[in-house]
């Protein structure tokens, strides 16, 4: 690609002929704010606050659309600019419910810290505000159209999944987005790269702490825990470390205050879950069941079977997911330790996938990262102290020993974060046309593309945003 | 499934109920294996599916004798695809007579054809398409659908000239869905002109093939907007695209596609039966040819009516025999987007550039004339509430920014505005006119704005509230 020289507020600087305006800037260390925009994913400039000025074109253009220009010359912090950013921002929010001390986002949100940058506030009187309109009907997911801001970063998920659940009605005025009808009802998987897309507290993953909480506090259950081994990186990333280091000793240090009896890993039943799929598989061949095995370890597999290849039912392993394993393996643990009946224990599957909540099963609940940090916050009172409670208080604690299977070296991988290739397979599978090889542990499949530590992370499109 | 036919799958389901129910919806998206979430999107997008079927909205016709001063070419075209067969004998020099003929579009931004032809020519690519504006969803505004019901074949003639000059072998009409009696006329002609060889394979005995399907839309003001259109005819919300690219690099289906209106498409055949030096006898020099206006408002004889490009407001005034005494303010350009012109102003010529110069913008050459008792509060309301209901609500500034400029003028026109407003009002349109994304929003202030310069003492008491 050719170099281009430009300036951006009277700095001189050079960027690729192909860049835009946004990318040219943040590379040089010139921060222009914006919404809708997702690299890669949502680049429709609806929103406009990316505005910037740029010498001979008309109006403000939006930054993050705009490609550079040999000799172009930018502001992106005129009074002009700055007053349709903040004008833009105050429509906005006239159209967002602000209930902030309610939201799951508090703190944590986008939309709020853009408004606080610009400073906008909550208005006294605000005819525009709408009413709440909640879709709890989900097992995974909230979904509040008051809160939405209408940038379509969920509409472009959801589209680049593969999914297409989630849609745009209405025009002008009256838009909206949303599912055609209720979220249990359509084929939501539960990938939950919506809500990870999501600016504000228009969607959210349905939150149990407060379930969690209680079960505790009120000795309900004996509670134990598994954490997935993604947790301790991504736990990490919640605190905004630029390099979140393995913080699993922490979070077993922080559950075991939060009233949790044993910590596990997760690896046990990753092992013991491998190895029930390769004896499964070996059955299968050996019987002339249905192949190739498509592995259930993930609920996100288990539902795209079920809600969209109803005709591959059989080839689904029948090991279940590496949530009811593990579950299943740490209630075991924990009773033949201490003598509890496991009708008494309740196991909480700690994992950044949001799709494990839509698996419903005694003695097994499922907790995201997030909610494990909101918890967490809120017993530190607020962010803050949270962070420095964990930089300089938590030590690092050792896990619980939960009994091994000897399964190999397997790492379970969740595919939530490529659903698109996943179901190009599962089609191929679907049309007799499958090629691909049913090996336990071979990843040629896609090419041998490196995996991901963190597959179905929470935070996987942290990384797109430039 | 081909795109293209996923308007007309809507509209037949609707005609059937005169309803689209979610299950009916569910339904077709099944059968047709497109995403429920994108067919339901869809089909809210349009008003056709969702308020029902709407009337006629201009009467406008094209009287059987000509006015004095009217000079009829586009609309008294014989049928006799004389341009097609003089274009035929030299294809290679089409692109230089439509660019000597200076013919310039006639849907509102005056681009050179010329210009926009070699945009597509130039491109290599498999597929290229010819697509026509028939979406005259401008207020006030009747001109190409009397063209389609006088002239169909001028329209398909001048398709085919484009289609050879620039290698496309698919073109699109896009009409709107209130235009259903010309839809069936267009089609007409188009089973005829096939039947005579005009059209199909082999046009005329020669190597080239050419054909035409004529699409109607579902009711939506904003798929006038060339993107929209083609987002449209691709079967999806009519939302308008990101430019650049342009159409003509990037058209349907991302294929280059040469989008002219529909008039523009009738003026070609002109510049090849007689050829471009004799297409310039008629107009000025920057803007050659005539042009078909709408004059509507408060004049006796409204009508379609065809002068030469340049012909003052004046001089058409006077021809419907209106006189421009009684003019309070002319809007030109469109009954939604088209700004006011004063009546110290009525000498500036009929052209993109004379209209400019008087501080409007020619438009789709609608001439709305508003005598002297015409209220300008009510007349910005109503164009701020047709633009609420017709914004695709994409772009933050245009879907709030309308929805606040229709409420402010609502409560100006009931006496119930609060000081201050028309200082909102006017910073309003100016950040709509910098940040809206398209030219639906950038243009939803100029009557306003147009209105505010013209007549500022209107707007404020007795609509303004005094204080408390």
């Amino acid at each position: 690609m050719a170099e281009v020289k430009l300036t951006i507020n009277g700095q001189t600087l050079t960027a690729d002929s192909g860049d835009t305006i946004l990318a040219a800037a943040a590379r040089n260390g010139i921060h222009i704010p914006s919404l809708c925009f997702l690299k890669d994913c949502n680049e429709i400039a609806a929103c406009r606050i990316c505005v910037v000025e740029v010498t001979g074109m008309r109006g403000v253009v939006p930054a993050c659309v705009t490609k550079v220009r040999e000799g172009m010359e930018v502001q992106t912090e005129s009074d002009r600019v700055r007053t349709a950013r903040r004008t833009t921002l105050d429509m906005l929010c006239q159209h967002h419910r602000i209930i902030c001390d309610q939201c799951s986002r508090y703190s944590d949100c986008e939309f709020h810290a853009l408004c606080r940058e610009y400073g906008i506030s909550e208005r006294d009187y605000n005819p525009y505000v709408m009413d709440a309109d909640k879709d709890e009907s989900a097992a995974h997911l909230v979904r509040d159209t008051s809160k939405c801001v209408l940038c379509q970063r969920c509409v472009a998920a959801c589209q680049q999944q593969g999914m297409d659940i989630i849609g745009v009605f209405n025009r002008g005025w009256n838009k909206k987005i949303a599912p055609p009808k209720p979220l249990a009802e359509t084929g939501c998987v539960g990938c939950g790269q919506c809500v990870v897309s999501c600016p504000t507290g228009a969607l959210s993953v349905k939150d149990d702490t407060a379930l969690l909480r209680n079960i505790i506090r009120q000795k309900r259950k004996q509670v134990v825990a598994v954490v997935a081994p993604e947790v301790g990186a991504d736990f990490g990333t919640l605190f905004y470390e630029e390099h979140p280091e393995d913080n699993t000793g922490k979070i077993a240090a922080l559950l075991r205050r939060l009233g949790v009896k044993r910590v596990y890993s997760a690896v046990p039943g990753q092992k013991a879950l491998a190895a029930g799929e390769a004896a499964e598989l070996a059955n299968r061949q050996a019987a002339g069941d249905p192949l190739p095995m498509i592995s259930a370890a993930s609920p996100v597999v288990v539902n795209l079977v079920q809600k969209h290849y109803p005709q591959l039912a059989e080839n689904l392993s029948r090991q279940g997911t590496l949530q009811a394993v593990c579950g299943d393996m740490a209630r075991a643990a924990y009773a033949a330790e201490t003598g509890v009946p496991e009708s008494e224990i309740l196991a909480v599957y700690i994992s950044s996938d949001v799709s494990g909540k839509t698996e419903t099963r005694e003695g097994l609940m499922t907790l995201t990262t997030y909610e494990l940090a909101a918890m967490f916050r809120r017993a530190c009172v607020s962010r803050f102290t949270a962070m420095k409670v964990w930089r300089k208080q938590l030590e690092n604690e050792a896990l619980d020993p939960l009994p091994e299977v000897d399964g190999g070296e397997i790492a379970a991988e969740s595919p939530s974060d490529s659903l698109a290739a996943v179901r190009k397979d599962l089609d191929a599978v679907a049309d007799g046309s499958w090629q691909g090889n049913y090996i336990p542990g071979w990843s040629g499949a896609r090419g041998g593309a490196p995996r991901r530590t963190s597959g179905g992370s929470l935070f996987a499109l942290e990384s797109k945003k430039s | 499934m081909e795109q293209t036919k996923i308007l007309t799958l809507l509209t037949e389901e609707f005609e059937k109920t005169n309803s689209l129910s979610r299950a009916q919806l569910e339904a077709l998206a099944e059968a047709n294996d497109i995403p429920f979430a994108q067919l339901a999107g869809t089909a809210s997008f349009y008003s056709l599916f969702n308020k029902g079927p709407m009337g006629q909205v201009s009467s406008c016709k094209v009287p059987e004798t000509a006015l004095p001063g009217e000079t009829r070419e586009i609309l008294s075209q014989p049928r006799d695809y004389a341009g097609l067969k003089a274009a035929l004998a030299a294809p290679d020099a089409i692109l230089g007579e439509v660019t000597a003929s200076g013919l310039r579009g006639r849907g509102g931004a005056g681009f050179p054809v010329g210009l926009k032809w070699k945009t597509t020519l130039d491109c290599n690519a498999p597929v290229k398409y010819v697509v026509v504006n028939a979406d005259e969803g401008e207020p006030d505004t009747a001109k190409d659908g009397a063209i389609l019901r006088a002239v169909p074949h001028a329209v398909l003639e001048g398709m085919a000239i484009c289609a050879l000059c620039v290698g496309a072998s698919q073109g699109y009409v896009y009409i709107r869905a209130e235009y259903p009696e010309e839809k069936a006329i267009l089609e007409q002609e188009l089973a005829r002109a096939r039947a005579e060889g005009f059209l199909g394979e082999h046009i005329c005995g020669t190597d080239f093939s050419f054909d035409v399907e004529v699409v109607a839309g579902a009711g939506s003001y904003v798929c006038g907007e060339e993107t929209a259109l083609l987002s449209s005819l691709e079967g999806q919300r009519g939302e308008p695209r990101l430019k650049p690219p342009f159409p003509g690099v990037a058209g349907l289906f991302q294929m280059p596609t040469v989008l002219n209106n529909t008039e523009t498409m009738a003026n070609v055949p002109l510049v090849f039966r007689e050829g471009a030096a004799a297409y310039r006898r008629f107009g000025t020099e920057k803007n050659p040819g005539t042009k078909v206006f709408t004059v509507c408002g408060e004049v006796e004889r409204p009508g379609v009516y065809e002068f030469p490009l340049g012909t003052s407001l004046r001089t058409v005034l006077e021809a419907v025999g209106y006189d421009p005494a009684n003019v309070k303010a002319i809007q030109v350009g469109g009954g939604a987007s088209g700004g006011l012109i004063g009546p110290d102003k009525l000498d500036a010529t009929l052209d993109i550039e004379g209209i400019a110069a008087a501080g409007g913008a020619l438009g789709t050459g609608s001439v709305r004339v508003l005598g002297k008792d015409a209220d300008m509060v009510t007349l910005c309301r109503n164009v701020a509430e047709f633009f609420v209901d017709e914004s695709c609500g994409k772009c933050t500034p245009c879907r709030f920014g309308t929805k606040r400029m229709a409420d402010l003028l609502a409560a100006m026109a009931e006496g119930r505005a609060e000081p201050g407003s028309v200082k909102e009002l006017r910073s309003l349109s100016a950040y709509l006119t910098d940040n809206a994304r398209c030219a639906l929003g950038q243009a939803a202030s100029t009557v306003l704005l147009s209105a505010l310069a013209l007549f500022p003492e209107e707007f404020e008491e007795p609509c303004v509230g005094g204080e408390l």
